[in-house]
């Protein structure tokens, strides 16, 4: 700021009013959107007679702690953590594998016929999942693999969601072409390129596309709903919904109980891979 | 390709077909000890209809060594799964499905018929509420077997009637002072907005305002199921009606308030004085109480008496079943009294025998609410759904299309003929 002092002490209290606005807007923000998550676990912690009361309790009396013990042991959740947590480490392990050989493909070598299978590819992204739904199902049928957990892993291996594909072929667009090059001359194979020149380069990229399928693939209803019959094969999404009644009513207290103890996971993971959520952002948008 | 038809090759077919032969008549040698079989039952369920499914199937597996039932528990969007399943060739033994879906599914040609089966064991069904009996059943072919008889009655708030002065609802299924008239005066009564009190909720779902249509002598569709009648004056005269509680006399809530809350959740927090509900009796015991007193009464009548809706779930069997007798069993063994008197313990629900119906496993005289008969009493007032093939799609056309008419500024004749139009198109 070079202005002069009386001006300065304007832009100072300017700065100011502009801070207290902001602060104000993202604070009215912030309580807005934690409302539910509030209501989630004060519900969690009533009694049913609580659950819904007017006007609203926000802080129960007595605190009924022990619906989530009650949650918890009403069902395998533990086994249903485990199942959960399998399908998810593999799956993704699988999806980042595949869709960055598909994308290194795509961005980085050049072939008859590329950007028509690339159109082809997006187009994947915009059928719904209901369209696919009885193939699918058929086709895992015939394998045998129904109530197996298979099905929602092994489709990960082959570079299933187009929409990761995508994000890493626009990260690898930007890295200079050089590179490779150089690294042809030293005589190395599109592998090897791949292997150690690109990967390594992109490794915020990886680590957005891992957390971003890890998130749905935890989250995920569908799948789990249509090829596990068994409740000892449930994932925690499918599980949880078991408090939901058709007709008898669902137990509210007991499924919010539930449903923070699996939020956990995520908010951790969200905790400490902020900076990579957030520049996903910025490397779907305007990064290149 | 030419294949020669070796003297080996011709050993190996006479073996393989004299296999084949033998095992093919190998179940009429089947007596003693045998595989146990498994059938594969379809169902839903909270974690009460849990318990009580897994408590009814290990009764089951007593009685029955040789036949193992394997749950396949849905825990939401049940159609979903099964219509992909089906459609996928993977067909369940036993199927879960509510009264309004046998007709689909029968005109599907996916469920087995019960009838030479009911003779051939003698099977007396004369003890399950005749027209709870009834739903399953197409064209005189009865396809499975009902789990409960609900119908939705009115619950209210005893203490808030006495707060405000009002004598309760008649629950005398004869009494005719009970009119839309009566209802109304006591709404009026019931309701201070101030206090965020009101007299009765309309809900948006089918069947609560299906009880108001067919109360006033309305129907769905026209007897031989070519057209859609709803903006007939009978029909049109009772949503109107719901509709003026909201917007006239302003004694139910804004439909905003009562959708975003959900089913009884208005009642059960004590801000509405009646309302129209599931008999989910155990459900509402748990969570309402000593908030308040509450009971249940039968709907006002209307200028064709006195009705309820519902009809409830049942078993049927598939019609691609590997196993149809071991399936039937089950389907003979959930309807036998132990069974029912178990299920409906553990879930307080309208049971479908009349004989468990008139005991205390239903009764619990000790429990809200008083006037537990209503539901048993109000069976014979039954209407069921509309009875149609396009039923899923009409009646969700109607849902969806009274939502203008709750949300106020039209008349229900104008958002009817809007119905009709589009399921017409259906037909």
């Amino acid at each position: 700021m070079t202005t002069l002092p009386a001006n300065r002490s304007f832009n100072q209290s300017s700065g100011q009013l502009k801070q207290f606005l902001i602060y104000a807007v993202l604070i009215t923000g912030a309580v807005v959107v934690a409302i539910p998550f509030a209501w989630t676990l004060s519900t969690s912690l009533k009694t049913p007679q609580q659950v819904f009361t007017f006007p609203p309790v926000w802080i129960p009396d007595p605190i009924a702690w022990w619906n989530y013990p009650e949650a918890l042991s009403s069902q395998p959740f533990g086994r249903w953590f485990l199942n959960s947590l399998v399908i998810v480490l593999v799956s993704t392990f699988g999806t980042v594998a595949s869709c960055s050989m598909v994308a290194f493909a795509f961005a980085r070598l050049r072939w008859p016929g590329r950007d028509l299978c690339f159109l082809i590819l997006l187009g994947t992204m915009m059928l719904p999942d209901q369209v696919t739904i009885i193939p699918t199902f058929i086709l895992f049928r015939e394998l045998g693999w129904v109530n197996t957990f298979l099905p929602l892993i092994v489709p990960a291996f082959f570079a299933r969601n187009a929409f990761y594909v995508f994000l890493l072929r626009q990260f690898f667009m930007t890295i200079p072409l050089e590179m490779d090059d150089a690294a042809r001359l030293d005589g190395a194979s599109h592998f090897q390129v791949y292997l150690h020149i690109i990967l390594p380069m992109s490794k915020p990229a990886l680590a957005v596309a891992a957390l971003m399928f890890a998130q749905f693939k935890w989250n995920e209803f569908l799948g789990p709903l249509i090829f596990l019959n068994r409740s000892e094969l449930y994932t925690v999404a499918l599980g949880l919904r078991t408090f939901v009644g058709q007709e008898y009513g669902t137990d509210w207290h007991l499924m919010m109980a539930a449903n923070i103890v699996f939020m956990i996971p995520l908010i951790l993971i969200f905790f400490f891979a902020q900076k990579y959520f957030i520049q996903g952002v910025v490397i779907s948008g305007v990064k290149g | 390709m030419v294949k020669h038809f070796s003297r080996r090759d011709f050993l190996k077919t006479t073996a393989l077909a004299g296999a084949g032969a033998a095992l093919s008549s190998l179940p009429h040698f089947r007596v003693g000890a045998q595989e146990p079989v498994t059938i594969r039952l379809m169902a839903w369920g909270n974690p009460t209809e849990v318990e009580a499914r897994e408590a009814t199937i290990a009764m089951f597996h007593e009685q029955h060594p040789n036949i193992r039932v394997e749950f396949l528990h849905t825990p939401d969007d049940y159609m979903v799964k099964l219509q992909t399943m089906l459609a996928g060739g993977d067909y369940p033994d036993v199927i879960f499905l509510g009264n309004g879906d046998i007709l689909p599914f029968v005109t599907r040609g996916q469920l087995l018929p019960l009838n030479d089966l009911i003779e051939r064991d003698g099977v007396d069904t004369s003890d399950i509420f005749p027209n709870i009996y009834n739903l399953y059943n197409v064209d005189g072919v009865q396809y499975g077997f009902p789990v409960d008889a609900p119908n939705q009655q009115l619950f209210y708030n005893k203490t808030m009637f006495e707060e405000a002065g009002v004598e309760p609802p008649p629950s005398d299924w004869d009494d005719e002072t009970w009119t839309w008239d009566a209802f109304l005066e006591k709404a009026i009564a019931l309701t201070d907005a101030s206090k965020n009190r009101w007299g009765y909720q309309v809900l948006p779902g089918f069947r609560p305002w299906w009880i108001w249509v067919t109360a006033n002598g309305g129907s769905f569709f026209n007897e031989d199921g070519t057209a859609c009648v709803l903006n007939e004056p009978p029909a049109v005269e009772a949503l109107q009606f719901l509709a003026d509680l909201i917007h006239v006399h302003k004694v139910a809530p804004p439909l905003d308030v009562a959708t975003e809350m959900g089913g009884a959740t208005l009642f059960q927090s004590g801000i509405t004085a009646m309302e129209t509900w599931w008999p989910a009796i155990g459900y509402m015991r748990t969570n309402i109480g000593d908030k308040f007193v509450w009971d249940v009464a039968p709907h006002p009548a209307g200028a064709a008496g006195k009705s309820t809706s519902g009809g409830g779930t049942g078993h049927t069997i598939s019609a691609f079943s590997q196993h149809p007798e071991e399936a039937w069993e089950f389907l003979k063994f959930v309807i036998s009294q132990p069974a029912v008197e178990r299920w409906t313990d553990i879930m307080g629900i309208v049971p479908p025998l009349q004989s468990v119906a008139q005991s205390e496993v239903f009764l619990k005289p000790d429990l809200p609410p008083e006037n537990i008969q209503v539901f048993t009493e109000g069976s014979a007032y039954l209407r069921p759904d509309p009875q149609h093939p396009a039923f899923t799609q009409a009646s969700q056309i109607a849902v969806s299309e009274l939502q203008a008419l709750w949300l106020g500024g039209v008349s229900a004749q104008e958002v009817c003929d809007r119905i009709v139009d589009q399921v017409n198109r259906l037909l």
